[in-house]
């Protein structure tokens, strides 16, 4: 199906650009020595005269967030430059206490990567680091900033390390940019640089769109408050309908910072380009320039995690899964390292893969079990799966042993025995719950000797029923066709 | 020669052989505040009662044999260095109840060193003037003439150094904040090599350029402070990993002969003024006397350095001071909005001078003027760097004036920036380049004004500095001379 | 390069000051008189020079990422001109 705005005379082609931000998994912050684990905290608690710019404090580089920041460039395939500075990006704002912020503008870290998404290289214009800002609160019942009387500011965040990672405009849909911000996610998650939550805002996104009009490029808004996945597509969505609007009618897009309202579903205007900041860039004194040595490079590269690509075409390729399979197990890293944990323990790839993905997601879900604390399930999905194999037990009971096993932290042996599920196979005794199934069923051993072949499974249904589940149902259905063929 | 008049080297000596204790120093000093400080203005902080609890606790320091180096000595602070508890103005209002809640390296330094801090000096808000009449605390007078400024920015320091209220003192030095107060004040003042002094605790004005520096009676007391206070500091970026020397080492050489000094022909022009010249004159030649070359030099690109600086020094200074907006600590001017807030906070708590170099640093950062302005000024200061770096091809130091005049009249200047700013333009030149200079004194005008001396070094060359400033001040026996008690 | 009120109402606006009547006149005249004494650097020719920002030729050094105790919320609240509920109180930010 086309979207709407491919239907028109003209061509239309929304251009969309990203700039996203993620939180280093560093124990401290970019500058100074205060924790970074601001979640759930006392405000102003994990803080020093470095992150509250306190007049007279000085900032001192994070040798880890160095390393992380380039990890990140490196798997993202960019060029690292061999010396790079920073600079202070100056405004006023009650969360900023140093009123500027260190950042890196003319000679980022990195330059001219790209992340390849389903076979299409998005460029990726630079990488770099920069410190987060502190957080606002506004007492007002929604927690906006619009109507509150007065606002509270809490410096913990002040100085955590982030790196911001600018791609090219290569983006042309709403879709392929949440595929984007998915699959970067993903990125980072299993490079262990950052554990991109958004929830949280350990992973921000802001875009910049616009339109091009038969290959002309259209003036480009920059959108920002698109606080999950879902609302990077809406807001994109909106944005393209709303700039294709007004080209369609003859109007001119204007150059803007717009935000997006999640719980309207529209973006509105926040400044425009007259009103854009000043930042007035120059280099940080407090910092020398930062001359990256090529021998950590080499070294951040032959230890680089595996990539989520290469992570799916090991299982592809070693495992023969499909391409279903491999986008849900890669759907989290968690869920990619339980299933390669899984593998080294069991075998068994695709068995367990398949457990995992139906059996396991659901009973997770249903008890609010995090993926990363799951690993006690390993034992019980080992012997579930023998027990299976060696027709202990059969398909259905496998399934509920192995769900009360993980709920219950009990043996699955153990569950199998205390309640009798063993598997029962001996002819003789099903072929004797046979008759008497079929004897108290004549009105379905009518219809099926009659051709309604549907009547089979009822009659199936009702042996197992009546086994309690447990009958070796290959057995079932062999003895249940030799006693109806008898009665024809 | 009463105890306050006297360097912190003999005094250590009088404690050490039990003739004096650090009490007796401190009646001393304090009794000299009392006499001098309602007319010169000094301090913005005296710290008496605190003072005499840390002699007690020096003293029972040095009874248990430690070696401390200011064992008993009283030191003055400059206000813009943060002092654990003890308010930190800048002499602005804008700072005006701001407790730090640590101490600037170099105060931890000092006080580990057995020093006892007895105050906290005036200058110019935020450093920046040359008179330290932009203090929100009122001017500082020269003891010298109580009709004349002291300098600046660390004129509180120099004053409180000359007059005997302190023996020591530290100071800060962006464009000559160190050297120009103690020429006018006719003391010995120090600017170091850019990263030789942890700038951790020195509340920024231009973090490219600023140095701690000491302030102190005569070299040897210079080479004695500088000794604790130098050295790397893991939280500065900027500071130096450097083997120190043995800075006292450098004041008991005296021969200077092979050292060759050049006077450059760009600091001796007909606008100096004549008892400048005629100090310049003398010098020459008691270094030759001394033993050492004199020759003329050419620092071709010296007349473009100060408006440089007057680029670089406020660009830097409009961000270092943007984070006083009234919302985490200091002066709050409460607003409607927090906009009004910021601008009232910053309108009220700034002062003239201050509200005049942020405006021009914003301006020279601003879209469509950093090119012209500001990175104009980093290629300069490239080419100011290099016209040194080629003087020392052919000589070892530079001898040059610290100021064009001696002491000037309150008043004065102050309606005229550039004219102000004029005065630092022997002394700007060193800050751009990074490197190290002091300012001692050469003589004494007819008005009975002392004219300072610069002796520029190579980086990292403080030692050599001492050594022939050191040599300088023994022949010429000036630094004994002190406006009060003799 | 001539400065007008113009100039210095937008960079008041930049630096968050807020000078008026005689004390806006009298910034404009310094500031006029300053820009003309920086002028004369225009007379270098700096067309090949590279710009020195740090006098340091050294890279900047690194920090071992060892968590080091800070300050406390009741030193951060002690400096605050208002507080509540262990925040900054800032007026309303939205005007």
């Amino acid at each position: 199906m086309q979207a709407f705005w491919e239907v028109s005379l003209l061509e239309l082609k929304p251009v969309i650009g990203l700039e996203i931000h993620c939180q280093l998994l560093t124990k401290t912050k970019l500058f100074c020595s205060c924790p970074t684990d601001y979640v759930g905290r006392e405000p102003n608690s994990i803080v020093c005269p470095v992150c509250l710019g306190l007049p007279g404090s000085l900032p001192v580089l994070n040798k880890e967030a160095l390393k992380l920041a380039l990890r990140t460039a490196l798997a993202l395939n960019c060029e690292i430059l061999s010396k790079t500075r920073f600079h202070r990006k100056n405004y006023f704002y009650p969360d900023l206490p140093k009123a500027y912020q260190i950042s890196q503008y003319d000679i980022p870290l990195g330059i001219n990567g790209y992340l390849e998404l389903n076979g299409k290289r998005i460029g990726i214009r630079r990488v770099h680091m920069e410190e987060d800002a502190g957080k606002l609160v506004h007492p007002t019942k929604t927690g906006r900033i619009e109507g509150a009387e007065y606002s509270l500011v809490d410096f913990n965040r002040c100085g955590v390390p982030l790196i911001e990672i600018v791609t090219e405009p290569d983006l042309s849909s709403p879709e392929e940019a949440k595929t984007f911000v998915m699959e970067l996610r993903s990125l980072v998650q299993h490079i262990g640089v950052s554990d991109g939550n958004m929830e949280e805002g350990s992973l921000r996104c802001d875009a910049n769109i616009s339109i091009s009009v038969n290959g002309k490029r259209g003036v480009k808004t920059e959108i920002k408050n698109m606080n999950s996945f879902r609302a990077i597509e809406r807001a994109l969505a909106y944005e393209i309908k709303r700039q294709t609007e007004i080209i369609l009618s003859g109007g001119e897009v204007v150059q803007e910072t717009r935000h997006w309202d999640d719980s309207k579903g529209i973006t509105t205007s926040l400044r425009g380009k007259e009103e854009a900041h000043d930042y007035r860039y120059f280099p940080e004194p407090d910092l020398l320039p930062l001359i990256i040595d090529r021998e950590l490079v080499e070294e951040i590269r032959r230890t680089m995690p595996e990539l989520p690509k290469d992570r799916r075409e090991r299982w592809k390729r070693d495992y023969g899964l499909g391409d279903y399979e491999v986008s849900v197990l890669s759907s989290s890293k968690a869920l990619g390292d339980l299933f390669d944990a899984c593998v080294r323990e069991i075998g068994k790839p695709k068995e367990v893969s398949n457990w995992l993905q139906v059996e396991f997601l659901r009973i997770a879900d249903e008890c609010k079990l995090r993926i990363e604390e799951s690993y006690f399930v390993i034992p019980y999905l080992k012997e579930v799966i023998e027990l299976l194999e060696k027709g202990v037990v059969n398909n259905q009971v496998a399934k509920s042993v192995f769900e009360e096993a993980v709920k219950t932290r009990r043996e699955p042996l153990d569950i199998v025995k205390a309640k009798g599920l063993e598997q029962v196979s001996d002819e003789t005794a099903i072929r004797d719950i046979v008759k008497s199934v079929l004897s108290e069923n004549q009105d379905a051993v009518q219809s099926y000797l009659s051709g309604k072949e549907k009547a089979f499974n009822f009659l199936l249904g009702q042996v197992m029923r009546a086994t309690k589940g447990k009958a070796n149902p290959s057995v079932v259905r062999k003895v249940l066709e030799e006693e109806l063929k008898s009665l024809s | 020669m009463e105890l306050c008049d006297m360097p912190a080297w003999k005094l250590k000596e009088l404690i050490r052989k039990g003739d004096i204790s650090p009490e007796d120093i401190l009646d001393s000093v304090f009794e000299r505040i009392e006499e001098v400080e309602r007319d010169l203005n000094s301090y913005i902080t005296i710290l008496k009662e605190e003072a005499y609890n840390q002699a007690k606790e020096i003293k029972a320091r040095l009874q248990k044999g430690e070696d401390l180096p200011l064992g008993g000595i009283p030191i003055a602070i400059k206000d813009i260095l943060c002092t654990k508890g003890i308010e930190t103005t800048c002499a602005s209002k804008i700072l005006k109840g701001f407790y730090p809640p640590y101490d600037a390296t170099v105060v931890e330094r000092v006080k580990r060193a057995g020093a006892i801090i007895i105050g906290k000096t005036n200058l110019d808000e935020f450093a920046m003037g040359s008179s330290t009449e932009n203090s929100a605390f009122g001017p500082t007078r020269n003891p010298w003439d109580r009709e004349r400024v002291p300098g600046g920015s660390s004129g509180g320091s120099a004053a409180a150094v000359a007059a005997g209220e302190t023996i020591l003192a530290l100071g800060s030095d962006t464009g000559g904040s160190v050297r120009q107060p103690a020429a006018f004040c006719g003391i010995v003042g120090l600017k170091p090599t850019y990263g030789l002094v942890s700038r951790y605790g020195l509340i920024a004005y231009a973090s490219s350029l600023d140095q701690i520096g000491p302030m102190t009676k005569d070299v040897r007391d210079c080479a004695l402070l500088l000794q604790v206070i130098a050295g790397k500091d893991e939280k500065d970026s900027t500071s130096l990993k450097v083997d120190l020397p043995n800075y006292l080492e450098a004041c008991r050489h005296h021969d200077l002969s092979g050292i060759k000094i050049g006077i450059p022909r760009e600091y001796i022009s007909e606008s100096l003024d004549p008892s400048v010249a005629e100090v310049m004159e003398n010098s020459k030649r008691v270094f030759e006397k001394l033993g050492a070359t004199v020759k003329e030099i050419s620092l071709p690109h010296t007349e473009y350095a100060l408006p440089t600086y007057y680029i670089i020094a406020p660009a830097e200074a409009s961000s270092n001071l943007a984070r006083y907006d009234g919302v985490q600590y200091g002066l709050r001017v409460k607003g409607k909005s927090l906009r009004d807030m910021y601008l009232e906070t910053r309108t009220k708590g700034f002062g003239d001078e201050v509200k005049r170099r942020i405006m021009i640093g914003t301006y020279v950062l601003s879209a469509g003027y950093y090119d012209a302005f500001y990175l104009k000024a980093l290629k300069v200061r490239r080419l100011v760097k290099a016209d040194f770096d080629e003087a020392f091809k052919e000589v070892d130091y530079i001898l040059t004036p610290t100021s064009p005049t001696p002491a000037f009249k309150l008043g004065e200047k102050i309606e005229d920036p550039i004219l102000m700013y004029l005065s630092d333009v022997f002394t700007v030149p060193v800050n751009l380049a990074g490197i190290c200079a002091i300012s001692i004194n050469g003589g004494f005008s007819k008005e009975n004004l002392p004219i300072g001396i610069q002796l520029i070094g190579r980086a990292l060359d403080e030692f050599g500095l001492l050594k022939i400033a050191s040599a300088f001040e023994t022949e010429t026996e000036l630094q004994g001379c002190r406006p009060f008690g003799r | 390069m001539r400065v007008t009120i113009k100039d210095v109402k937008h960079i008041m606006k930049l630096a968050y000051l807020d000078l008026k009547g005689e004390e806006e006149e009298k910034m404009l005249k310094h500031f006029s008189r300053i820009l003309e004494y920086f002028a004369k650097l225009q007379e270098l020719d700096t067309a090949n020079i590279e710009p020195l920002s740090h006098v340091i030729e050294e890279s900047t050094p690194l920090r071992e990422d060892e968590v080091k105790k800070g300050l406390s919320q009741r030193d951060v609240l002690s400096m605050a001109p208002e507080e509540e509920g262990g925040y900054v109180k800032v007026p309303k930010i939205v005007e």
